[in-house]
């Protein structure tokens, strides 16, 4: 069910949640638009979340903490400067991918999110690895990873595709059971 | 650190800066929700990652919705708290929230000053037409500057805590002071 605070607000404040969120890089890859996510985008975040789908991920959630985790990705660009993006297709939103760091995480990662029409099309690795590139080329960064579920098998092919390796070391210093694949720098990436 | 990509409306007043909230202003939230100050807004919280996710969503909410709680901050850039004109999860309409993060700032009038700039802005430029604020019975500060803003009890006003007992104030666009 669709709540109050989940609406958008007047047009005075729309028009100056675009001009805000203008601030954020759209990336274009191949097949994808990867752009700022709008309050409309959370029914899509809600459906992946509340749901089985998210089980590698924390969830299923109720509603409002997928709405915590939604206004997150969006808090990310102010207070790190990067953060998440939604995932377009053809103008189909088919899920959500990130550069960021969640409370707890060593490193900042890239994570994704796919809704259940958009599996199996290789969506989530060029999400991904727009993401990444643009966390070594246009963030600077020296290193990112991605923190993945032992059991999701879909989500560590992804990271495999794109050049993920699996960083033991880091994972012994975490205080749960994640993987943690690390991906190369541009110049090692094949 | 890159340069900041999102770019919030910054407001000065008398003696003070209101601008968008930053990483490290998250620290300073999660501080005072450690203290019993923060009994009035439903703390103390010991879980940092509770303040961590509770800084995360009224800082989400300024891409989302256009508006959310600015950062305080004197003229020499100490944090005091942060508040305005903000719709948070679960509630039934926008309020204005306020948080002085310390008790050395009571008494001097900060809140008032801020609230009144952001309640402008509120009218002016995010064609809100009214607000509430949720304040606790015993919250005598926080009744004062509702008063101070031009706010009445709604008695009407729908709840949102369940078994807690706040003062509804609201807040109208027309007839302002």
């Amino acid at each position: 069910m669709v709540r109050a605070h989940e609406l958008p607000a007047t047009p005075e404040a729309t028009r100056l949640a675009i001009e805000i969120a203008g601030g954020i890089p759209t990336l274009k890859t191949e097949r994808l638009v990867l752009r700022p996510s709008r309050l409309d985008d959370f029914p899509i975040l809600a459906e992946i979340m509340c749901t089985e789908r998210s089980q590698f991920v924390g969830g299923p959630m109720s509603r409002e903490d997928a709405w915590y985790e939604f206004t997150q990705l969006s808090a990310e660009w102010l207070l790190h400067g990067h953060g998440g993006w939604t995932i377009e297709k053809d103008g189909i939103v088919c899920g959500f991918v990130m550069v960021g760091v969640e409370p707890g995480d060593h490193e900042r990662e890239v994570g994704f999110l796919l809704t259940e029409d958009a599996e199996g099309h290789g969506i989530a690795s060029e999400a991904a690895r727009a993401a990444r590139d643009y966390a070594f080329e246009a963030l600077g960064f020296e290193t990112i990873v991605s923190y993945i579920d032992p059991k999701n098998a879909r989500s560590s092919k992804v990271a495999l595709r794109l050049g993920g390796e699996r960083d033991v070391e880091a994972e012994a210093a975490k205080d749960n059971r994640m993987h943690i694949y690390r991906y190369p720098k541009p110049e090692a990436a094949t | 650190m890159t340069d900041r990509v999102v770019h919030i409306p910054t407001f000065e007043t008398e003696r003070l800066i209101l601008r968008g909230p930053e990483m490290a202003d998250g620290e300073a939230f999660a501080q005072f929700m450690t203290t019993d100050r923060s009994n009035f807004v439903g703390g103390p919280w010991s879980d940092y990652r509770q303040s961590t996710r509770a800084f995360g969503h009224m800082s989400g909410l300024w891409v989302l919705r256009g508006y959310s709680a600015h950062v305080w901050t004197l003229k020499d850039g100490t944090i005091i708290g942060h508040g305005g004109p903000w719709y948070p999860a679960t509630w039934p309409e926008p309020e204005f929230g306020w948080i002085l993060y310390s008790a050395d700032h009571e008494g001097k009038g900060y809140v008032t000053e801020a609230m009144m700039r952001l309640r402008d802005w509120a009218w002016d430029n995010l064609g809100l037409k009214n607000c509430v604020a949720y304040i606790d019975p015993d919250n005598y500060s926080s009744r004062a500057v509702a008063k101070r803003l031009g706010g009445t009890v709604d008695p009407e006003a729908m709840n949102p805590f369940d078994d807690d007992p706040v003062v509804v104030w609201r807040f109208y666009s027309e007839g302002r002071a």
